[in-house]
Formats: structure tokens, sequence, C-alpha cells
């Protein structure tokens, strides 16, 4: 019966040559391991987020008045409303430990190195594009939480000169949040933002597929030599065809993802939703501790210690157009095995450490 | 079992398995709530319908018309048209009920009297007392 299917469609789409050559013939590296799928795992869980977002998307509704008790609707009342409401929330925040995993990763490896610079940088525009769908996301239940980390937020880009204040106004739709803050931050966290991240992670996927892989250098240290001049895709003679060998590895980490993520579902629901993710917004009455999410601490922590704003927010601005232009800024000349450049570790291991510190400070301060 | 085998069986197990936990509680949730309306009574004023005229109203999300026939006192029938769910409105110079998308008329007993439906309008129990009527 199964066979008749799989023939069945065998003869109308001829899934066994798209298999043949976009999976078996794509050959991955000696060295790919269980690192590499970490950007797989990443499309994965953008796609539980565009999942479970429609399906919230079905009761939500983006209103000043009827956007909390909607939420709280979805949570308590609606058939497993608590589940996809909390996979989102939570899938939310594993997302961007998993890209931040991932970067380091290809940061460690060097794989950001000609001819995949494009490749970088529209992996760092994706990481900032789902960083403004984390900040818009959380207005959207309209709580305490969430309206005061949006003012908090959107008052920061004004410390900027000249464009700052403009900028927060832009972000607001006004001089405080409000109405008009919910219904811009709605569209752009459910039709604007994820076009972009769309559009990008196709560039991103075409340039690996063109591409190739990039290898380890510990593992094939001739592929480091010498920097190609004309294009050529990277064959991996040695290595092994993407399905079934890499793809086998690619769904043992999906399902550690998954693994996580229920874990914090079912250990620690309220992880990320502190005790004032249940009250309403008011806009009269700030809570006593509002902290960022986790992934703003550190630089929410830098903008707090340092006395002068502007230096403060322009730090954060300047470390992410470094992050951003980061191929084009390392040595040209220099080879990809980062053993044997222990300024770049060193570097590296600094900004990590830095960015450690700096978190666990605006956790505790 | 080769290990090989062993691994892409207990992925295939477990991705199923995965599936499955999420297509349950997503059909589930798809599921339409139940309204929120209760079974409660509305009262109107009899004042408020002369003889030979009609009231609109809203009853547990339900709209309908509560009608004060000439000669056989009131009624309430539902103003959702049975041929494809339009609002029918009372038309008080031929005595009837007229459905506006396709023609549809009915009589003041919510009967089909012409055009495409072929149900009548579902009628609600009242109960008249002196100066009210309850509808429920």
């Amino acid at each position: 019966m199964w066979g008749k299917i799989v023939h069945w469609i065998e003869v109308r789409i001829g899934l066994e040559e798209l298999i043949n050559k976009h999976l078996r013939q794509f050959k991955t590296p000696k060295g790919a391991t269980f690192w590499s799928t970490l950007g797989f795992v990443t499309l994965i869980a953008f796609i539980l987020q565009a999942v479970t977002g429609i399906m919230l998307l079905l009761y939500y509704i983006p209103h000043p008045e009827h956007a909390f008790k909607s939420v709280q609707t979805i949570t308590n009342e609606i058939p497993y409303g608590w589940l996809f409401r909390l996979i989102h929330n939570v899938g939310g925040n594993i997302i961007v430990a998993v890209i931040i995993i991932h970067m380091v990763h290809v940061f460690l490896r060097v794989s950001y190195k000609k001819p995949r610079e494009i490749t970088w940088v529209t992996g760092v525009l994706m990481f900032l594009l789902v960083l403004l769908a984390c900040i818009t996301g959380q207005l959207l239940p309209w709580h305490q939480t969430g309206f005061w980390q949006t003012t908090v937020t959107s008052t920061i880009p004004s410390f900027l000169p000249v464009i700052g204040e403009g900028i927060s106004s832009y972000m607001r739709g006004g001089a405080s949040v409000s109405g008009i803050t919910l219904s811009r931050f709605f569209s752009f966290h459910v039709v604007i933002l994820p076009v972009f991240i769309v559009a990008l992670m196709i560039l991103h996927v075409l340039l690996i597929r063109r591409q190739g892989l990039s290898t380890s250098p510990a593992v094939e240290p001739e592929a480091d030599a010498s920097p190609p001049e004309e294009f050529r895709r990277e064959p991996h003679l040695e290595g092994h065809p993407c399905f079934p060998h890499f793809s086998v590895k690619r769904s043992f980490m999906v399902m550690f993802y998954f693994t996580v993520l229920f874990f914090i579902l079912t250990f620690f629901p309220n992880l990320f939703l502190p005790a004032e993710a249940n009250i309403q917004a008011d806009p009269l009455l700030t809570p006593e501790a509002i902290r960022p999410a986790w992934y703003f601490l550190a630089p929410y922590q830098l903008i707090k210690t340092i006395p002068n704003d502007v230096m403060g927010i322009s730090l954060v601005v300047i470390f992410s157009l470094v992050l951003l232009f980061w191929p084009f800024l390392d040595a040209k000349d220099a080879g990809r095995n980062i053993r044997k450049r222990p300024m770049l570790l060193s570097l590296g291991l600094i900004v990590l450490a830095l960015w450690a510190i700096f978190t666990i400070w605006g956790m505790y301060s | 079992m080769e290990r090989r085998q062993l691994l892409k069986t207990s992925l295939a197990f477990l991705g199923t398995t995965t599936l499955i936990s999420f297509i349950y509680p997503a059909s589930k949730f798809l599921v339409p709530p139940k309204s929120s309306a209760k079974d409660t009574q509305l009262t109107i004023n009899k004042d408020e319908i002369p003889p030979g005229t009609a009231k609109e109203i809203i009853f547990n999300e339900t709209p309908l018309v509560v009608i004060n026939r000439k000669g056989s006192g009131f009624i309430a029938l539902s103003r959702i048209c049975t041929h494809l769910g339009c609002l029918v409105g009372y038309d008080k110079f031929n005595d009837k009920l007229v459905c506006p998308c396709h023609a549809g008329d009915f009589d003041l007993e919510g009967k089909v009297l012409s055009g495409p439906a072929t149900k009548p309008l579902p009628r609600y129990p009242l109960k008249i007392t002196a100066d009210q009527i309850t509808i429920g």
C-alpha cells in the first residue's frame, strides 16, 4: 500500500530525482558535526513560530481594550490555547539562543571569510530582525511587562543625537506607547518582519546551497590554503551525502530542540512570563522591576552602566555594525584555522565573556 | 538491527509522536469555542410593539423579530433567512417578512411564501403577561 502511494507520487513529481539531485548529490564536508545543523534547527524553530503565531492570530484581537482579554481567553478557555501560547512564547526565546550558538560556531570556524561574506551578513541581518520581532511581539499581549518593556525599549533610541527622538516617535507612533503602537507592532510582528526574514532566509539558504557547507579547517586543512578567485562550489568529495547521513544528524538536533522546548514548557512554564505578565497594561502604573528579555540584558546593562547615554547607545550601535560587517573587517590574508589565530580567538572569547557578565549583572542589578 | 537503521527507526517514531502530539491539540484548538451566550430570558414591554408593527432584537446572540400581528397577537421569529443566512425584515405594508438577498418571502408564521428558501424561520417561545412579553 505504502509502496503504491510512493509510486503514485513518484510518477507525478519525480521525488526520487529531486532527492538525488538536491540531497544525495549534495555532499556535506567531512567535519560536519551536530553544531553544523544549527542553521537547520533555526529554520524549523522559525517555522514552528510561524505556525503557532498563525494559530494564535485566530483568537487574538489587536486592540488595547481587547488584546489582554483575548490572550487570557486563549490561555484559559480555548482548548490547548495555553500550549500554543507557551510554545510561541518559549520558542521565541529559544530561537534567539539557537541563533546565538549558531553564530558563535560560524565565528569560531571562521566560516564567514571569502566567499561567504554575504551569507554572514544575511545571517546577522536575520538575527537583528528576529530580535525586532521579539521586541514587537512582547507588546501584543498588552500586559504590564510588555507595555513597560516597550516603553523602555522605545525610549532608548531617543538617546541618539538628532535622529533619536524621531526613531522613538516612529516606533511608538506618538509621544507614548498607546493603541497606535499596538497596531504598528502588530503589523510589524505578523507581516512586515516575517516577510523580510523569509526573504533573507531564502537568500541565506540559496547561498549555502550554491557554495556548499563550509569545511572545518581542523578536518580539511588544505581547503583553508587560498580563498578562490572565481566561483566554485565546494564538492566535498570525501564528505557524506546530505541525505540520509547529515539529515539524520539534523533530525536528531531538531528533536533535541523540541526536548528543550517541552522541558521548559513542562517544568518552567512561566520562565519567560513574570507575574506582571498576568496583569493588564496600566499606562499610569509602572511595575517595580522592569527588565528586558534575557537577550537584551547585556546591552541594557551596558547603557545603564555608562553614565553618558549617547555613548552607551552608540557603543551598542557600533557593536551591531561591527558584527554585521565583520567578514570585511577581519584580516584578508589570515587563514581560517582559529587555533592559529590566537588574537581572533581571544577577541571572540572576550566578547562572549563580556556579554555573559553584562547579562548576569543586568539580571541581578 | 544495524546502528543506522535503529537510529532511523527511533527518529521516525519520535517524529511521528511529535507530529501527532502537535496535530491533536491543534485540531482541538481550531474548533470554534462554544458561544458565551447564556440561556437567559429577555423581557420587553408590550407598549413598544403596537399592533401591525415589529421590533428587531438580539436574543442569545441571535437576531430576532417580535411581531404584533393584527388579530393574532405576538410572535417571535428568527431573522436569519433559512436560504443563505441574510437577515429578513418586516414588510408592514404587505404583512410578510422579506429577505433582501434573494427575494425570499415568509408569512408572519415564518412559513415560506416564495423564493429559494425551503425551511420556515425558527419560532421562539413567548410568555405574555398583561404588560410584558418574555422571550425564552
